[in-house]
């Protein structure tokens, strides 16, 4: 019996002992600090400039800046995915402080197959009956398709001489597009493969003279917009993107997704280049640079700039239930705080 | 009726151009727009949505409950001239508001009538309201 117990006992101690191990050796190695003569060194150091990597990025046309989507004139309400294929239902009365889309909105010609045309038809249906399925209001990122066609404010685009970024944080999904000619991750691959669908996919791309082509894989499935038209995460988006003028921005996508569609669909957008919009500023669309200049002026940028607080919880059947302020107010206090605030 | 069309179409237009496609309008009665007028309780000023809680009664009837009311993002309620400090807690409001179809209590902002009289949002003369009757 105590023989037992004492085993049991160094079982306990070794197992603890390894418990302890095991963070120490999945922390980051210290490699130790700058040597002294480093150190002392630093006033004296002559850091590399960056001539080699601005005459790289010279070549490139000009996209950066915040782009802010179009759509034709007297369009319905909105957004969606393609506003120029979309059938609107009849607009409300006047005082419609309406988040997105009317239900019983729709995007006409989406090459969908039977049963997916059947599935899209019961999902725009289903909002008509005040049931919706899209997660966004409880903190879930957009998607890259999402974000490229149904962001309600400007998203902005940096640009290296390696990697464009996209960084739309309205709606938490942003985006690398690598352009150092690396290729897409494949499945047996240990340092690239086996790391499975994100929201922002996987986009690797080329400049063909002042067209930058894009290809994106390995996206979350999810939905181009709220009214909702739902893609799989066999999706694939080839883009062709350029500037037409100097503050319009053109995107043509071409989708195809072998288990939602049955031909590809081209879907073409236009972004207007406009300067961020400070507090305070009215006017509901933050000025356009002048004709023939690009002079973007960035403000406070105050949209994403929070913590997001959930608006819904999604229910076992997959749709929206409103959370209220009074049923959270209800709820045991939390005892931890948050970090920002001791 | 041209004057009203006009009226309609341009807010229309703006309400377009400041709406967020947060979540679905699929939850509020589109159809229906409430009166409810009481103090302020909490003024939630977050994204993506910010929270109007307000303890009053609605087309003045039943005893004084809370109400949560739910607006757009901080930066569409300071063009509407809602900054963070306008509202306090205790002031009177009157809101007008699309109700949840599921019947607890709450809705979606349709205007919001300040204890200075101003109306924020869509315009009570277009809903059909006299803004002189919604003064707090």
């Amino acid at each position: 019996m105590i023989i037992r117990s004492l085993f049991a006992l160094a079982v306990l101690t070794g197992s603890f002992l390894l418990s302890v191990e095991e963070p120490a050796r999945a922390q980051i190695p210290s490699t130790g600090l700058p040597s002294p003569e480093v150190i002392s060194n630093a006033d004296h150091f002559q850091p590399p400039k960056l001539s080699t990597y601005a005459a790289k990025l010279a070549e490139q046309p000009d996209m950066t800046g915040l782009w802010a989507a179009m759509s034709p004139k007297g369009a319905g309400h909105g957004p969606t995915f393609d506003p120029v294929h979309t059938f609107y239902p009849p607009q409300p009365p006047a005082g419609e402080a309406g988040f997105g889309p009317i239900p019983g909105t729709y995007i006409k010609g989406i090459p969908y197959n039977a049963e997916y045309q059947r599935k899209y038809q019961d999902l725009v249906k289903e909002t008509t009956e005040g049931k919706s399925r899209d997660d966004f209001p409880a903190c879930f990122p957009y998607g890259v398709p999402r974000m490229i066609g149904d962001s309600p404010v400007p998203i902005e685009i940096i640009q290296t001489p390696d990697v464009m970024l996209w960084y739309a944080n309205y709606g938490r999904t942003n985006r690398r597009i690598f352009l150092d000619a690396r290729q897409h991750p494949t499945e047996g691959d240990p340092t690239t493969g086996g790391l499975g669908p994100s929201y922002s996919g996987h986009s690797i791309g080329h400049w063909e003279h002042n067209v930058l082509v894009v290809d994106t894989i390995n996206m979350v499935g999810g939905y181009f917009d709220e009214t909702p038209a739902p893609y799989s995460d066999q999706l694939h988006l080839v883009e062709r993107i350029r500037l037409i003028d100097t503050n319009v921005l053109e995107d043509q996508m071409t989708f195809t997704d072998p288990v939602t569609m049955t031909a590809p669909w081209v879907v073409t957008r236009y972004f207007q280049r406009v300067a961020e919009r400070a507090p305070g500023m009215t006017g509901a669309t933050p000025p356009a640079p002048p004709p023939g200049s690009r002079n973007v002026v960035r403000g406070y940028l105050t949209l994403g700039d929070r913590p997001c607080v959930p608006n819904v919880k999604m229910d076992a059947n997959g749709f929206q239930v409103a959370i209220l302020p009074q049923e959270l107010d209800a709820e045991p206090p939390q005892t931890a705080k948050p970090n920002s605030n001791p | 009726m041209k004057k009203l069309c006009f009226a309609l179409a341009a807010m229309a237009a703006l309400v377009s151009s400041i709406a967020s496609a947060h979540h679905s309008y699929a939850m509020f009665d589109a159809q229906k727009v409430l009166l409810l007028r009481g103090t302020l309780v909490k003024f939630s000023y977050f994204n993506p949505h910010s929270w109007i809680s307000v303890l009053g009664t609605v087309d003045g009837s039943g005893p004084p409950a809370r109400w949560d009311i739910e607006a757009t993002s901080p930066s569409s309620l300071n063009q509407m001239g809602i900054h963070i400090d306008t509202l306090k807690p205790g002031d009177k409001l009157t809101i007008a508001f699309h109700p949840l179809r599921d019947g607890r209590a709450g809705g979606s902002l349709v205007f919001l009538v300040t204890p200075d009289g101003e109306a924020h949002g869509a315009k009570p003369s277009d809903l059909g309201f006299d803004l002189a009757t919604l003064k707090p």
